[in-house]
């Protein structure tokens, strides 16, 4: 055939992008009410169309996205009133000792387990500037500084870790993982929790941004698909 | 499908859990020793379109990869035992906890159970009891309480009556309040009627004697309010409802594409 109908394929990678798009919007939409948790933003790639020496495949250019950076801005203090939440205000991440490993969280939810460690709420160790695990005693109101030592009983218990991040990977469960760097830019404040980052308007106008984006992609192959049944009609009448 | 319909979902499906919670915060405002709780978030788990760290040509490698997320889930639901407000009631046995710990109540079935309430009465056979009629342990008897003109709980939880017998005035010591507290009250499981029980998270029950070892004291003629703060439920409230509308725009975007697809072969 004569017409080269690749592009058809360039419109269904687009509209497959805008999916994806509206997949994290979602999922930042969803994670709005998530204590800890950063937006995640789908940045495109741009392009450089290939110089045409003759060959049409050269023109062609897929719509790709680069990568999902977390946006590690600070989201709102919620007030608790839970003398175990811990907010941080600055930079910084907390450290967790799970079963599958260690990682990195914002979300300051702790509580004590029942052998009096402290642990966040899905039962990870909370680690202190020694990488040990934190352990409260029974008794005593737990105090908390704004640089993470945890007092009781006027007895210093441990100093809480904090580290600040680089190249953030979400991993779930409030948990993310990077390259550490150490940090003194943090206030921790006790009796609070850090909202989610997420801007509900920006994730609305974006919404309705990947689902245009969409239709536009879809009328096109739609047009093409038209333009091919015209062609198949020349000469039949 | 779409990954969004279904992460949209679970986010509509966490703002329920969040408007049962505060809702049964909102019908418990005025419970005695009520605590409220308050449903925390956390997101699920992401699907790696692109690992970081792959290499993006011969030499380049990409500093991070792509990564989907697939929505929320409701983690837990905390109770957050802050202090309630004292209520003066007068009733003599009516008994507020200033600080940690809790009652202890003998269950019908011969368990034990925990509670902040302490507006207690005396049964026909003159044990303190809750409003149940379950008796408060270790147990306390006031025999002939014809004869008791007062009752007295003492901050660290000694009951004194005063009786008047023959025109004499006589008193009597009739037990100790004990109080308990756990390693994790977090980890306390509510079973209704204002009561708790423990579990392998709380730990088990430390007894103490109240007004010592961190332990509150006991403030009779006083009942504690709960700690819901109604103005911050409401806000809760509309908060949650507007994250679920919210939510289900996310549910008619994917809706919508959808169709678009469907109708893409005429």
């Amino acid at each position: 055939m004569a017409v080269n109908f690749q592009p058809i394929y360039i419109l269904a990678s687009g509209g497959s992008r805008a999916v994806e798009q509206l997949d994290t919007i979602t999922n930042n939409i969803a994670n709005a009410n998530t204590s800890g948790f950063k937006k995640i933003l789908m940045r495109e790639i741009s392009q450089k169309i290939p110089e045409n020496v003759g060959q049409t495949g050269d023109l062609l250019v897929f719509p790709r996205f680069r990568d999902t950076p977390v946006i590690n801005n600070q989201g709102a203090l919620i007030k608790t009133d839970n003398p175990l939440d811990v907010a941080i205000e600055g930079e910084g991440f907390f450290n967790v000792e799970t079963n599958v490993g260690r990682f990195y969280t914002r979300n300051g939810h702790f509580s004590i387990n029942n052998e009096g460690f402290l642990v966040d709420q899905n039962g990870g160790y909370i680690l202190d500037t020694n990488r040990q695990r934190i352990k409260l005693d029974t008794n005593g109101r737990v105090d908390i500084t704004t640089k993470g030592e945890i007092y009781q009983n006027g007895r210093l218990v441990a100093t809480l870790r904090v580290v600040n991040l680089q190249n953030l990977q979400p991993v779930g469960n409030g948990y993310y993982n990077g390259q550490e760097q150490a940090t003194e830019r943090y206030t921790l404040r006790q009796g609070f929790l850090e909202g989610s980052n997420v801007n509900i308007v920006k994730e609305m106008v974006e919404m309705i941004n990947s689902h245009r984006r969409f239709d536009i992609y879809m009328n096109l192959a739609k047009s093409l698909d038209q333009l091919e049944g015209r062609l198949n009609e020349i000469g039949k009448a | 499908m779409l990954r969004a319909l279904w992460t949209s979902a679970s986010g509509m499906e966490a703002q329920q859990t969040n408007l049962d919670v505060i809702s049964h915060n909102i019908a418990n405002v005025n419970t005695v020793g009520f605590k409220r709780s308050r449903a925390n978030f956390e997101d699920l788990i992401y699907q790696d379109i692109r690992d970081p760290g792959v290499l993006s040509s011969t030499q380049n490698r990409v500093p991070a990869g792509i990564q989907i997320g697939l929505g929320v889930k409701v983690s837990d639901v905390a109770k957050i035992f802050s202090q309630g407000s004292l209520i003066k009631t007068d009733n003599p046995l009516d008994l507020a906890i200033q600080g940690d710990g809790f009652f202890k109540i003998e269950m019908p079935d011969g368990s034990e159970a925990f509670t902040r309430a302490g507006n207690f009465q005396l049964d026909n056979e003159g044990y303190i009891v809750n409003p149940e009629g379950y008796r408060l342990s270790p147990n306390i008897q006031i025999s002939a309480p014809e004869t008791v003109i007062n009752i007295s709980v003492s901050p660290n939880g000694k009951v004194v009556v005063v009786r008047n017998s023959g025109g004499q005035q006589t008193t009597e010591e009739v037990g100790d309040i004990k109080l308990y507290r756990f390693m994790n009250q977090a980890g306390l499981k509510a079973i209704g009627q204002n009561l708790f029980k423990y579990t392998e998270a709380s730990g088990e029950p430390i007894e103490g004697d109240p007004n010592t070892d961190g332990f509150g004291k006991i403030t009779q003629g006083f009942l504690e309010a709960s700690n819901v703060n109604i103005v911050e439920e409401m806000v809760n409230l509309i908060v949650a409802q507007r994250a679920y509308e919210v939510n289900s725009k996310g549910i008619i975007t994917a809706d919508e594409m959808l169709r678009t697809v469907s109708t893409l072969k005429s």
